[in-house]
């Protein structure tokens, strides 16, 4: 894949992630989610409760699997759920980190088409 | 019933789990089962998969396969499970990994992919096999009935984590079925177990589904986090 084609990946990834968030806001009475690269999702500077992050995350994954049509690994994982530089730390990161699982098994489905 | 509700059953190839996907497939129910092993029957409205319920990777597949062609799924039944009745101290490691991987790390696995999916609608239930073996605290079965009160914790904790997208969770423990899971213990065992329950008999495969009738019914969306033991146990 070109860089062309990683830079319009990574575009949807975000529409879709700002998609999510669109979602939380209408649902939510509180504080509205910036929809913005460098928000920050995780910690004491996080505008979300877990509630609204189990929302985000699973529904941004349901999301792109129905995008791609094919299963992706979970976005939860161990990598993700660590708080030393958890990728799930702002937008853009989460965004990246979406990326390089959907980059992975593209080239996983690839390998072992018929 | 308005429209099928979807029901994925784990360990649906004999015994409890067969008796149910016949028994929901002949309420009108759209049935999923599944199992390690390959099938030998057919019913109408009821689709099989095979696949190893501790494998992450092949469970989050068949979840969007599910989604693909039902669009998601109203309820779960977690039954697939494993037993072994020893000694304590002649229960190997590969047993003691056996059991936890089937009876917690299956529930855990099917209870996370269906609850995305119940999540945002207005229906949504699990309902987990326990055991009377972990209130009755029977000798010879340590490991069996410490993976069933994971289940417990497991079941009255998730209740509360999932109480907000719509989704009771709640258990039942069976006393003694004449199933596989038994099929290896003496008459004399059983009839001691049995000796110890309020009612003493056997229980019937109609004993579980009586109560998942109750679980499932929409009316009951103010129940959760409940275990229902069988028996008077």
């Amino acid at each position: 894949m070109n860089k062309n084609n990683e830079a319009q990946r990574m575009e949807k990834i975000l529409g879709i992630i700002y998609e999510m968030i669109d979602t939380l806001n209408a649902e939510s009475d509180g504080i509205k989610v910036v929809k913005a690269p460098n928000t920050v999702l995780l910690g004491t500077e996080s505008p979300l409760d877990s509630l609204m992050l189990v929302n985000l995350i699973v529904g941004t994954e349901q999301r792109i699997e129905e995008e791609l049509g094919f299963s992706i690994s979970a976005l939860a994982n161990e990598k993700a759920m660590s708080l030393k530089n958890s990728p799930l730390r702002t937008i853009s990161s989460l965004a990246e980190f979406i990326a390089g699982i959907v980059k992975e098994q593209e080239s996983l489905n690839k390998n072992t088409a018929p | 019933m308005d429209s099928p509700k979807v029901i994925l059953i784990s360990g649906t190839r004999k015994g409890v789990g067969r008796y149910l996907a016949e028994y929901y497939a002949q309420k009108g129910y759209q049935v999923i089962g599944c199992s390690r092993n390959p099938i030998d029957f057919q019913l109408p409205r009821y689709e099989h998969f095979q696949l190893d319920i501790t494998d992450e990777e092949k469970v989050r597949k068949m979840f969007f396969d599910i989604r693909k062609k039902y669009h998601g799924i109203d309820i779960l039944i977690n039954n697939a499970g494993a037993a072994s009745m020893n000694h304590v101290l002649l229960t190997t490691v590969e047993t003691v990994k056996k059991l936890f991987s089937v009876n917690v790390l299956g529930t855990f696995l099917l209870s996370r992919e269906a609850a995305k999916w119940m999540r945002n609608r207005p229906y949504g239930r699990i309902i987990n096999l326990g055991s009377a073996a972990t209130s009755l605290k029977l000798e010879g079965e340590a490991v069996y009935a410490a993976s069933k009160a994971a289940v417990v914790s497991f079941t009255q904790i998730m209740a509360k984590e999932l109480a907000d997208f719509n989704v009771t969770v709640n258990a039942i423990g069976p006393t003694p079925l004449k199933t596989d899971l038994t099929r290896g213990v003496s008459d004399d065992k059983i009839q001691k177990i049995i000796e110890r329950q309020s009612i003493k008999r056997y229980a019937e495969f109609s004993d579980i589904s009586n109560v998942i009738d109750f679980f499932i019914r929409k009316e009951s969306d103010n129940i959760t986090g409940q275990v229902i033991y069988l028996g008077g146990v």
